[in-house]
Parts: structure tokens; C-alpha cells; sequence
């Protein structure tokens, strides 16, 4: 089986794929119309059904457009969008089958031979129409034996059309549709053959004598017995998209709309290219000239639209400018995709893509290196730490936790830690006074001397006291360099 | 012998509470995150409810707040989750802390500022991944606590309730309006602690309970002893 998919009026589709919000003008009823301006003759190539109806046809020149339609709104053609629509089916079509062939401009067919047989293929095509739809195409998709029957298919899919008849498929099909050119269409028409199923119905050999070669292939590709081979589009994936704007944007939201369509542009690619995004990098391009950037590395690879979307939303949104956008770029950092089973003996952030979006916020709001998992780091250092993400926590069993075998209460440290007064009694504190308050010393444990790091450029050399105060309180002291430290407090 | 004690404890203050609450306690029951400690899980008639805001006030520095803060985070690990911690003076020490807890706690150092704290838990407060949002108060101004309007933590108690999370709050003083409990510490450690088994401390909590509201919403003007 093969399969066929359409973008019907591709530049207009492709103009609405670019500017939503004219889609509007066009649900209300608006006529619009595609110009294409190259080789210095203007003439309309695309309309809306509102346009057709008033009588404004494709190849018709402005003036003659609008003498037939006064409300007629008239666009140049954007090649740059179209060529983004074209690639967007390309890719999402390699996401149902490995070859497909870049047939014309808004066509490709598909080899489904390989693809689980009709009802499969039925509805990866149905799928893949959906998908289109919520990306704003319209498009139409056909089923059938052949590639040429597919493409035929294709004109009639509503979205969908699985040509199973012969006949029923070539009602109403005209013979430039089917492939003729116009000149071999006069020559037919003259000969009252006016539809490829008139044309099926001449005798193979009287075709032969009269059209030639032509005629014959013609007459093979209606009747199904000539299946041509494809020629599979090679695409290299492109895991960046850059827009720049001919104004500068001053507001967030057209930005945000940017940055949709280019995420709704890249899953396609990972898709393609069976990979998983696993970092993602947005730049701004101010007109003062200042970069503003920023990189962020997802908790885990992904390939779905909606996270990256929600995860590049959240690092938009914490990202200020100083002068108007005129640019935005997004870029992917990419792994294999693999699926990966969950483990029994660990366990990690439900939804890590929330997860990621709050972190980032907090680290907007106090800074990276305030953000994250503790651990404790490996140096003899008092109070040394070190942040890691937080992604996976192994599971031990109930009860092998340590803190039963830890002694005393846990502390809580002052940062930085205060400056006291201590006065001493044979070398042990007897009085310790903070913040303009003394107290007399009940208790203490210690001296605890320390030093270490001599090598580098803050070593520290520290002698510690455990000190229960008269007032209540235990505190942790130490004295360094001559002077007296409060480090934490237990409890 | 420990856990079969905290378990026979346990048992009862459910039972007592059954008696008296009827069939409500069974849901309390399953939804109540266990302390660790009998005399914090009577006080909390189960342990930490999820969806509900806990105030604990540490009526002087040092009467057992990071201690009770230490079983939120095992309890976060023996429940297989995550605790969020927003340390709003940047008190936390983690080395004080057993090591096995420190992967289980997303710890944000909020550097004095309440506001930058009040923020940070509002971001954490809609994030359905963590059990836990642990609001430390401790080392802040009373004044600037008390200045923090009732909206401001009713919302807060909304999104934690939406998200599933137990809401902790510790200050120094009595100042978050949305409370459905309120936990006063006054434990006062001496140097002899110091020698104690950790284990032995917890079990050896007994802060004064305060029942500010009912756990639906409604004013609840009664003020229980625990």
C-alpha cells in the first residue's frame, strides 16, 4: 500500500502557518488571496474558499482579482514558510514509514508495504492529519495501491480517503489532475475523452499507435498496473530554529507564540532522527546588541511537545531584556532516545518537567547555586557542602537509616557565622556574650582543634566548644585566628 | 522494641480518636504522614496531614525545631518522596543531618530575605512532586512575619492542598494565619544531650499542640492541650 498527503493551497496555508492571525479574517469570510511576485509578473496562486466563491481564481492577475472582488485581501507568497510547512510533512511523515519521497511542492508519498497493512496505515494517516490539524494545516491524505492512486486519493481525503474502487476513485478526476499535459488534454478532449475513466476505457493498442509511449504509461498509471518506484527524500535533522522579526518585539506574548511553532517544529525532527532532547539553549537577540541567553539541561531527555514547550515558556519568562527582541533562536542539545524502565530500588521526581520548570524558577529568583540537593562534601572542612540536582534518591530499606546511631541533637548553623565574645577560666569558656547579651557558661565539651586546606588560599586552623549557656541553649563556638565564632545552635 | 512501641502508641491514640471522631479518623489515619517520633505523631493525632498547613514555633532558638525538621526529611525518605526545604535565614546544615535524607530534599537557600522565601514556597507550593514544603522561618524578624498578610498563607495552604504536599511552617513566632495546627516546641537540651542517642531525643519530644481550625476550612475557636 501506498500513502499520499496533501497541504491543499500550500501558500495560503503556509501564509496562515506564519501570520494565525489572519486565520480570523478568514473564519469570518474574509477573500484572501497568495501573490506570487517573482519574474516581475504578479498573479494570484492561492485563495481562500471566500475568494473562489466571489470568482477570484489561481493564475489571474491583481487588478483582474480585485475588479471580481472589491474585499479582496492580497499577500505576497512567503517561500520561507513554505518550505517550513513542506518540511514539517516530510519529517512527520518519516514518523509512520522510512521511505517517503518528496513528491511536489505540499506532496509526499509514503511506501506503507512494510506498515501493518491497510487498517494500520489508515490510521497513522488519520493520525498524522490530526496532528496537522493542530498544528493549523489542513490536510488531506489518501490510500491505495499505488502512488498514483494515492496522490488522486489524497485530492478526495476529507481527510481520508482509502481507494478501494477504481472507478469511484477516478469520479470526477480531470485529466490534468491525472497527469496529462494540457496540450495531450486538448488532443484527447478532441477525441470527446474528457476524464481518465473515459481514457481507461480506449483499447491499450489504438492508444499506443495514436499517443505513443506516453499514452501507454498513461494508460498503465490509470489502470493500476504500473507502480513506480520512489525516490526516498533524504532529510538532515536541524535541531535549531532561529525568527527574526523586522520590527523588534517589545511584548512577551508574540514571543511566546514564536517559540510554539519553533518547539512544534523540532519534535518533528527528534522524531525523525530518533533522538531525545536533553538540554535546550534560547537566545534573544536585542537591537542594543546585548546577548541574553540561556541554557538549561532537562532532568530527563524528552521528545514530547508539550514539556519542552512548558520548560522553554518557563526559561522565557525568566529571562529580561533591556531593548526590543528583533531575533529568537532555539537550539536542542540531543541524545539517543531510549526507553528506560523504572527502578525498583530508587526513585525520582513524578513529574520531572514540573520539577524542572519550579528549579528553574528558584534559581531565577535566588540564584543556581542556591538551588538544589545537598551533600556533604569530602573534606574535613566544618560546614562544607556541595549542591547537585536533584533527580534520583536511592531506596534502602526501612530502618538502615543512621540516625539512630547519631548522638546529640542536630544544629542549626548561622551563615556567616556571628561574632562572639567569650571570656575563658583556665582555658576553658566561662562567658559567652552575643548580640550585647552575656551569659555564664553551665556546661562545655571540647576544645575540638581542626585545621586543614594549608595548601590553598583559605585554609583553616580552628579550635571548637560545645557550650551550654545558663540562659538555655547549646551552642557550637570555636575560636579562630584569636577570634570567638557562634556557628550554630543544636536543637 | 522501639517500632512495637511506637506502633502499640500509635494504635491508641487512634483508637481514642475513633471513639470520639468516628469515620473520619480512617481517612486522617491514611492520609497522615508518620513523624517517627510517638509523642510528635500523638500531638499531630497521626502524623503530618498532606493538603494541610503545620505551623511549629520554636519559642527560643534551639527547643527542637531542626530536630522535628530532621523527621519531616526521614519521613519524606521512608515514604519513598521528596521534601522541599526553603530556608529562608540559610540555617540548614547538612552535614548535622543523616546523610541518607540529603537526596530526598531539594534544599533552596533563600539568604535572609522573607519575601524571596514566600516566593520560593509559593513555586514549590503547585509542584505535586514533593511530600513535603518545609517553610523555615527560623532567624526571621518577628515584626516582618507578622506583616506577612492571611492571604498570603491561605494561598499558600491552597496550592500545598492541591498538590498533595504537608505544609510545615517554623518560626520563632506564632504567625501563619492558615494553620490547622499549631505545634509549640520548648524542649531545652543540655550538654548532656549531646551524649544521647538521636532516637532517644526524638522519642523524647512532647510539643504543646494548639488546634487553630478544623481541617476542612472553619474556624474552630477550641484550643486543645496535646
Amino acid at each position: 500500500m501506498y500513502g499520499a498527503v496533501h497541504v491543499p493551497e500550500l501558500p495560503l496555508q503556509a501564509l496562515l502557518y506564519r501570520r494565525p492571525e489572519l486565520r480570523r479574517a478568514v473564519d469570518g469570510g474574509a477573500p484572501l488571496a497568495v501573490l506570487d511576485e517573482s519574474g516581475g509578473r504578479s498573479r494570484v496562486v492561492s485563495v481562500n474558499r471566500a475568494a473562489r466563491a466571489a470568482g477570484v481564481e489561481p493564475g489571474s492577475r491583481p487588478p483582474q482579482a480585485l475588479a471580481r472582488c472589491g474585499a479582496l485581501q492580497l499577500f505576497p507568497r512567503v517561500p520561507e514558510a513554505e518550505a517550513a510547512v513542506e518540511r514539517r510533512l516530510l519529517l512527520a511523515a518519516r514518523g509512520l514509514c522510512p521511505v517517503v519521497e518528496a513528491t511536489a511542492a505540499g506532496r509526499v508519498t509514503l511506501d506503507l508495504c512494510g506498515a501493518g497493512g491497510r487498517e494500520r496505515s489508515a490510521a497513522g494517516l488519520e493520525g498524522l492529519c490530526r496532528r496537522g490539524a493542530a498544528a493549523g494545516l489542513a490536510l488531506r491524505a489518501g490510500l491505495a495501491r499505488t502512488p498514483d492512486y494515492a496522490a488522486w486519493a489524497a485530492r478526495k481525503g476529507r481527510p481520508l480517503y482509502v481507494a478501494e474502487d477504481v472507478d469511484a476513485l477516478l469520479e470526477g478526476l480531470s485529466l490534468e489532475a491525472a497527469g496529462f499535459t494540457p496540450a495531450q488534454a486538448e488532443v484527447l478532449a478532441g477525441w470527446g475523452v474528457r476524464s481518465p475513466a473515459a481514457f481507461r476505457r480506449l483499447p491499450p493498442g489504438a492508444v499506443g499507435r495514436r499517443l505513443g509511449r506516453a499514452g501507454v504509461e498513461a494508460l498503465a498509471r490509470i489502470n493500476g498496473t504500473h507502480c513506480r518506484l520512489l525516490r526516498p527524500a533524504r532529510v538532515e535533522p536541524c535541531f535549531a530554529r532561529t525568527e527574526t522579526f523586522e520590527a523588534g518585539v517589545e511584548s512577551v506574548e508574540p514571543l511566546f507564540f514564536v517559540l510554539r511553532r519553533q518547539v512544534g517544529e523540532l519534535v518533528p525532527e527528534l522524531e525523525a532522527a530518533h533522538r531525545a532532547a536533553e538540554g535546550v539553549e534560547l537566545s534573544l537577540a536585542q537591537e542594543s546588541g546585548r546577548p541574553c541567553r540561556r541554557a538549561l539541561a532537562l532532568p530527563e531527555p524528552t521528545v514530547r511537545e508539550e514539556t519542552l514547550d512548558r520548560i522553554l515558556s518557563g526559561v522565557m519568562g525568566t529571562m529580561r531584556t533591556d531593548s526590543p527582541v528583533c531575533a529568537l533562536s532555539v537550539r536542542l542539545r540531543t541524545c539517543p532516545a531510549q526507553l528506560r524502565q523504572g527502578d525498583l530500588f530508587s526513585v525520582a521526581p513524578r513529574d520531572t518537567a514540573a520539577f524542572a520548570r519550579t528549579a528553574d524558577r528558584l534559581a531565577a529568583l535566588v540564584g543556581a547555586e542556591r538551588v538544589g540537593s545537598p551533600r556533604v562534601a569530602d573534606t574535613w572542612r566544618p560546614g562544607a557542602f556541595r549542591m547537585v540536582p536533584l533527580k534520583e534518591a536511592d531506596v534502602e530499606p526501612a530502618g538502615s537509616g543512621t540516625a539512630a546511631a547519631r548522638r546529640g541533637p542536630p544544629w542549626r548553623c548561622f551563615r556567616p557565622p556571628r561574632r562572639i565574645l567569650v571570656w575563658c577560666a583556665e582555658g576553658v569558656p566561662a562567658v559567652v556574650e552575643a548580640g550585647g547579651v552575656s551569659s555564664p557558661v553551665r556546661a562545655c565539651r571540647g576544645p575540638w582543634a581542626t585545621s586543614g586546606e594549608w595548601w590553598t588560599a583559605s585554609p583553616w586552623d580552628r579550635e571548637a566548644w560545645d557550650v551550654e549557656l545558663e540562659g538555655g541553649g547549646l551552642c557550637r563556638v570555636y575560636r579562630e585566628d584569636g577570634e570567638w565564632f557562634m556557628e550554630g545552635v543544636y536543637g | 522494641m522501639v517500632i512495637s512501641l511506637e506502633k502499640e502508641r500509635r494504635r491508641e491514640v487512634f483508637a481514642g480518636l475513633r471513639r470520639r471522631f468516628g469515620a473520619d479518623v480512617a481517612r486522617m489515619e491514611r492520609e497522615a504522614l508518620r513523624t517517627g517520633a510517638a509523642g510528635l505523631d500523638a500531638a499531630l493525632r497521626g502524623g503530618w496531614r498532606r493538603g494541610e498547613c503545620h505551623e511549629v514555633v520554636e519559642g527560643r532558638a534551639g527547643a527542637g525545631g531542626t530536630l522535628v525538621l530532621e523527621l519531616c526529611l526521614e519521613a519524606a525518605r521512608r515514604e519513598r518522596g521528596f521534601a522541599a526545604l526553603v530556608d529562608g535565614a540559610d540555617g540548614f546544615a547538612p552535614e548535622a543531618v543523616d546523610a541518607a535524607v540529603l537526596p530526598h530534599l531539594f534544599w533552596v537557600r533563600c539568604g535572609g530575605e522573607t519575601a524571596a522565601a514566600l516566593r520560593a514556597a509559593e513555586l514549590l507550593a503547585r509542584d505535586a512532586n514533593f511530600l513535603f514544603l518545609l517553610l523555615d522561618l527560623r532567624g526571621h524578624a518577628a515584626a516582618e512575619l507578622r506583616r506577612i498578610p492571611a492571604g498570603g498563607w491561605y494561598g499558600l495552604q491552597r496550592a500545598a492542598k492541591r498538590s498533595g504536599q504537608a505544609l510545615v511552617v517554623f518560626a520563632e513566632v506564632s504567625c501563619v494565619a492558615a494553620a490547622s495546627v499549631r505545634l509549640a516546641l520548648e524542649e531545652r537540651y543540655g550538654a548532656e544531650a549531646l551524649e544521647a542517642e538521636r532516637a532517644e531525643l526524638t522519642a523524647a519530644l512532647r510539643p504543646e499542640r494548639e488546634l487553630r481550625r478544623a481541617s476542612g476550612g472553619g474556624a474552630d475557636p477550641c484550643v486543645l492541650q496535646g
